[in-house]
């Protein structure tokens, strides 16, 4: 077998056979992911419908006074701009236009962050305009930021774990091994160390793609979390990942010793972790904060995954976070290959 | 070929220390050669240059007609490594480790024949942690053995292991050694240099200060044999040094060791100047010169402090 594959092979059996790793990387983020989930379900059933139409239009407010009669809706009347503006801050999950000119053209303003609730309104609002009334449904979807929290907390968790199987993961398994001498000894042999680190890291991109799989079919699952945009979104696991793999090598190098890999890592890990915006946006951070925190690897990996659960953003509206990110990966495989050596010079 | 191995000036300094110091020898195909020294006396650093696992500061080794300077990589395919200090990953179990090492070479290798061969087969499924240090320093012969090596560098391989387990491996070294492989290995034991090598270097303080088979060694020195015997009183040791064939008269405690080019003539002087000048001593002992005391004949020093 060609070397670099029976690196990335072995890496990977020995990964799959640490239970404890196995349990912080896989089985920890799952539950967090879970609990938080359940925790902050809500259990609002009722769909926000913002109207638009002419006040004069009799007609139609007849049909607007009996959709505010359903329980199920929750009806604003406003102009366009200010109900499509509703609806893309997630304050909507459906607005309907009823022009004056073609009353039997009705447009609907779908949010897609909310799909379920979305549909459910749209077939309530379609019983208003039964028969014999022809009317056409023109369905348009206007992209929103996240809607549920469930849908902003599962693709941070995903780059959670990235980040912390790349930074822990990787300085764990290599100043454990440098330390023990076991590095030393595959440095004996003629493997170039290009094919030993990138066989490594390899094990690692797959193990976190695995874990990514298993984050996202659960969140899919258990809590109606869809993905959109699948190479999209593997990329940008390819991506985190070299940013994060990167980060772990460059701890490999500062720490000398097993124990001092905790405290490395953590110094930079914790700040994302805390204020990264996994767990809550960033928006309610001091302004002079934000402006940092917002750059933060983390904080871009996440907002651009979100941007593949229910944004319809297409590449134009975040290619400014996407070379942020690119950039993380240019600067931390700088110091990776600064910092990090597979066999000490003396 | 006359040598398969060929250390010429060999040197490895540090910053303000040199570790080892313009050494030279060879190593005939075939050979067991034994570095013996005591700790610290540059074993290891010089092994590791060899090995192309530390940089060379100045001089160089060349091993079946390669340049270690030159192209350490191809070197690496055609020696075998056993480092002073191996661990190995704790999550695989020993088959799977041979063969890993194995693909590291870029060869398929049989896991269980190499395991019985270090006699190691019914150990297969263990992990490395859970061995002794005997079958330990076995399974690192063995990954040393994983390419079918030309050279098989082994690192001070019996130290911290109890006498039975020594010579068990000291048999296996010897296998190897008529499998036709040529052998290095360092230790700090007299006893191990001279019943394993065929030709040992002595190595103090970064040097090699004699090198040649065992019996050579022993010839070195003047000194044939030792008398030990212990004393109870105050005796005057000066007049012992003036005995027929007595080279040099150490006092330790209770314990008198005589030196002596001739044991015979010695003795017969010791007993006469018992007769008139009653030394009272006892437990007297005649010790053939061994390379422990070539060791502190040429350094001053014995070879474990
Ligand atoms: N990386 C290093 N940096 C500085 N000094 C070193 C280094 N490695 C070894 N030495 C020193 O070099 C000398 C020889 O060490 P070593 O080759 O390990 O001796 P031996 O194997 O004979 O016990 C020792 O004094 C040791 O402290
Ligand atoms: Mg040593």
């Amino acid at each position: 077998m060609k070397p670099f594959l029976s690196i990335t092979l072995t890496t990977l059996k020995m990964l799959f056979r640490n239970n404890q790793s196995l349990f912080f990387t896989w089985f920890l983020p799952l539950c967090l992911m879970l609990i938080i989930g359940y925790v902050t379900r809500s259990n609002d059933v009722s769909i926000r419908l913002g109207v638009v139409y002419d006040h004069a239009n009799t007609n139609a407010q007849t049909i607007v006074d009996a959709m505010s009669a359903v329980d199920a809706l929750e009806v604003t009347a406003d102009t366009k701009e200010l109900e499509t503006a509703a609806l893309q801050d997630n304050k909507r999950d459906l607005v309907i236009e009823i022009p004056n000119a073609t009353p039997n053209e009705i447009t609907v303003y779908e949010n897609p962050s909310n799909p379920s609730q979305s549909a459910i309104g749209k077939m309530i609002v379609q019983q208003f305009f039964q028969p014999p009334a022809t009317v056409t449904f023109i369905t348009e979807t206007i992209s929103s930021k996240p809607a549920r929290y469930i849908d902003f907390l599962v693709p941070g968790i995903i780059s959670m774990t990235i980040m912390q199987l790349g930074i822990f993961g990787t300085a764990f398994a290599i100043v454990d091994a440098k330390q023990k001498g076991v590095l030393k000894r595959v440095i004996a042999t003629p493997i170039r160390p290009w094919q030993y680190v990138l066989g490594n890291m390899l094990a690692r991109l797959i193990l976190s793609m695995t874990q990514a799989g298993i984050l996202i079919t659960v969140a899919w699952l258990v809590f109606d979390v869809h993905f959109n945009h699948w190479s999209w979104l593997l990329s940008l696991i390819v991506l985190g990942n070299i940013v994060f793999l990167s980060l772990g090598l460059f701890v490999s190098g500062l720490a000398k010793t097993v124990e001092s890999v905790p405290v490395l890592a953590n110094l930079i890990a914790f700040p994302m972790l805390l204020l990264g915006g996994i767990f809550f946006p960033t928006d309610s951070l001091p302004d002079w904060l934000k402006l940092v925190v917002e750059k933060l690897p983390i904080a871009v990996l996440a907002d651009l995954m979100r941007s593949t659960v229910t944004l319809d953003k297409g590449l134009s509206e975040v290619y400014v976070q996407l070379l942020i990110l690119i950039g993380w990966a240019v600067v931390t495989l700088f110091l990776a290959n600064s910092f990090f050596r597979l066999q000490e010079r003396d | 070929m006359e040598h398969i191995i060929s250390v010429d000036q060999l040197t490895k300094r540090y910053k303000d220390l040199t570790a080892v110091d313009h050494i030279s020898f060879q190593v005939r195909p075939g050979e067991i050669f034994g570095i013996l020294g005591p700790n610290g006396a540059g074993k290891t650093t010089t092994l590791e240059m060899m090995e192309g696992l530390k940089v060379i500061t100045e001089g160089d080794a060349v091993i079946n007609g390669i340049s270690v300077k030159q192209h350490p990589r191809q070197v690496k395919h055609i020696i075998g490594v056993q480092l002073q200090s191996s661990s190995f990953y704790d999550l695989m179990n020993l088959k799977e480790l041979l063969e890993f090492f194995g693909s590291l070479y870029g060869r398929k290798v049989d896991g269980m024949a190499l395991l019985t061969k270090v006699e190691l087969a019914d150990k297969w499924k263990s992990r490395a942690k859970e061995l002794s240090g005997g079958q330990r320093q076995r399974l690192s012969i063995a990954v040393a053995l994983v390419n079918d090596p030309l050279v098989i560098f082994l690192d001070e391989p019996t130290t911290g292991l109890d006498p039975q387990a020594r010579r068990h491996l000291w048999a296996l070294v010897r296998d190897i050694q008529k499998a036709g492989t040529t052998l290095i290995l360092t230790t700090h034991y007299m006893e191990e240099a001279e019943v394993l090598c065929d030709r040992i270097a002595i190595m103090d303080s970064a040097k090699i200060i004699a090198q040649d088979t065992p019996t050579g060694l022993l010839k070195l020195i003047e000194q044939k044999a030792t008398i030990k015997f212990q004393v109870k009183n105050h005796l005057d040791i000066a007049p012992l040094k003036q005995l027929a064939a007595a080279t040099d008269v150490n006092r330790m405690k209770d314990t008198i060791t005589i030196s002596t080019s001739h044991v015979q003539d010695t003795l017969k002087g010791l007993i006469e100047y018992d007769l008139t000048h009653p030394v009272h001593f006892t437990d007297l002992q005649v010790h053939e010169v061994n390379l422990e005391d070539v060791f502190l004949n040429l350094t001053g020093k014995t070879l474990r402090d």
